[in-house]
């Protein structure tokens, strides 16, 4: 992962920025009334303010009834959707959402994995909490949403959280078993997390290897393997005995 | 929602090593896309031309000005990390079997490698040193016997 992490190309900043996010619109937004999936692609009927497509945070906030009161029946042509009501909740990605909710367009709501119950555990635990099945990028999500909502308790959590979490990965890595052990240690690692884990646990191989005296010879660079451009998903990185 | 192919184009990045076959389909699927979101925000414009200070219209611009802007962040960082790792490859195996692997590259990309491998070839003669051999000294070298 970069260390700037706010490279242009980089894969995981992309990636990181495709979560989804719960957000209100404060405008009704001409023509974007296709953002709103819960409604059919028609705008013609009128939907009884279901919301199951969207996740809530928790929270007892929403509003069922303006949903669906007004929308102009301009034909089924995308081009020529309807406008967004105010205030319909709809789930944008964070590269949209950031946009939108540092104009004000748009209320953001935090994912429901930031709530006082993950918190709380963070605090608490925070090496036991199981972040995989949360977010692949709990943390730099969270630390992006914390700075646009302006909510420092959620920094100080993850800043501690991560900390500790850091730490035990490090201090861990390299002492579990081949690839079983890797499968069980990883599991609750957000993927920033994964990848710290396999760096330690490459730099620890590595060493043992230098003091067994394995390193490289010198010599013309390594033949490749036979087919070195296709996947290998057992290796993380491909080593080659001397 | 806009830019899904495009971030689909960047997973398969993130979860293959090196090169997998050069996607054109998707590339061409994001530039359609991107063309149809230019042709909206042109009548956008056109339609709402007297309202454009209103938020209602701003936030639709907007909506579609970022997917472009996505779509186009998401299309240069896989042609930029192909050439990327291209290049790590190449310092990694250094007597490349161009044959098999151009199969999954781009015209653009093969040019790309043969050109990027002559001139790694020049620098070296130059120097005298083949730099892609590998650095680390052999494990007997200093020891005093």
């Amino acid at each position: 992962m970069a260390g700037t992490d706010r490279d242009y190309y980089d894969i995981d900043d992309i990636l990181m920025a495709e979560e989804n996010i719960v957000c209100t619109f404060n405008v009704a937004a001409k023509r974007l009334g296709f953002l709103d999936q819960s409604a059919d692609s028609s705008h013609r009927d009128v939907v009884d303010g279901e919301e199951d497509n969207l996740s809530d945070d928790g929270e007892d906030e929403e509003e069922e009834e303006e949903e669906e009161e007004v929308t102009e029946s301009n034909g089924l042509e995308r081009q020529v959707a309807g406008d967004l009501p105010v205030d319909t909740k709809v789930e944008l990605p964070y590269w949209l959402a950031e946009t939108l909710a540092r104009r004000k367009f748009v209320m953001m709501q935090l994912p429901r994995h930031y709530n006082a119950k993950v918190r709380n555990d963070l605090r608490a635990g925070p090496v036991a909490v199981n972040l995989s099945d949360r977010s692949a990028y709990f943390f730099e999500l969270g630390f992006r949403l914390s700075a646009l909502l302006i909510d420092d308790e959620l920094a100080e959590i993850l800043r501690k959280g991560y900390a500790a979490r850091c730490w035990r990965v490090v201090d861990s890595a390299g002492w579990e078993g081949k690839v079983k052990g890797l499968m069980v240690a990883m599991k609750k690692l957000d993927s920033r997390e994964r990848h710290l884990y396999m760096l330690v646990t490459n730099l620890i191989n590595a060493y043992g290897k230098w003091k067994e005296r394995c390193a490289e010879r010198i010599g013309s660079a390594r033949k490749h393997r036979k087919r070195p451009y296709e996947e290998s998903t057992r290796h993380y990185h491909a080593t080659r005995r001397p | 929602m806009f830019g899904s192919v495009a971030a689909d184009l960047v997973r398969e990045l993130k979860n293959s090593k090196w090169l997998l076959p050069f996607n054109e389909s998707s590339l061409h699927t994001i530039a359609i896309e991107t063309r149809s979101i230019m042709e909206m925000i042109t009548s956008t414009v056109s339609e709402f031309r007297e309202k454009l200070d209103q938020p209602e219209v701003l936030a639709t611009v907007m909506v579609f000005h970022r997917s472009v802007q996505r779509n186009k962040r998401c299309a240069l960082a896989y042609l930029y990390k192909r050439l990327e790792r291209m290049r790590q490859m190449r310092w990694e195996y250094s007597s490349i079997n161009f044959a098999e692997l151009s199969n999954n590259l781009s015209i653009h990309e093969r040019d790309y490698l043969s050109k990027y491998n002559r001139l790694l070839g020049e620098y070296c003669e130059s120097v005298g040193l083949d730099l892609t051999a590998v650095c680390t000294p052999r494990p007997g070298l200093w020891n005093s016997a």
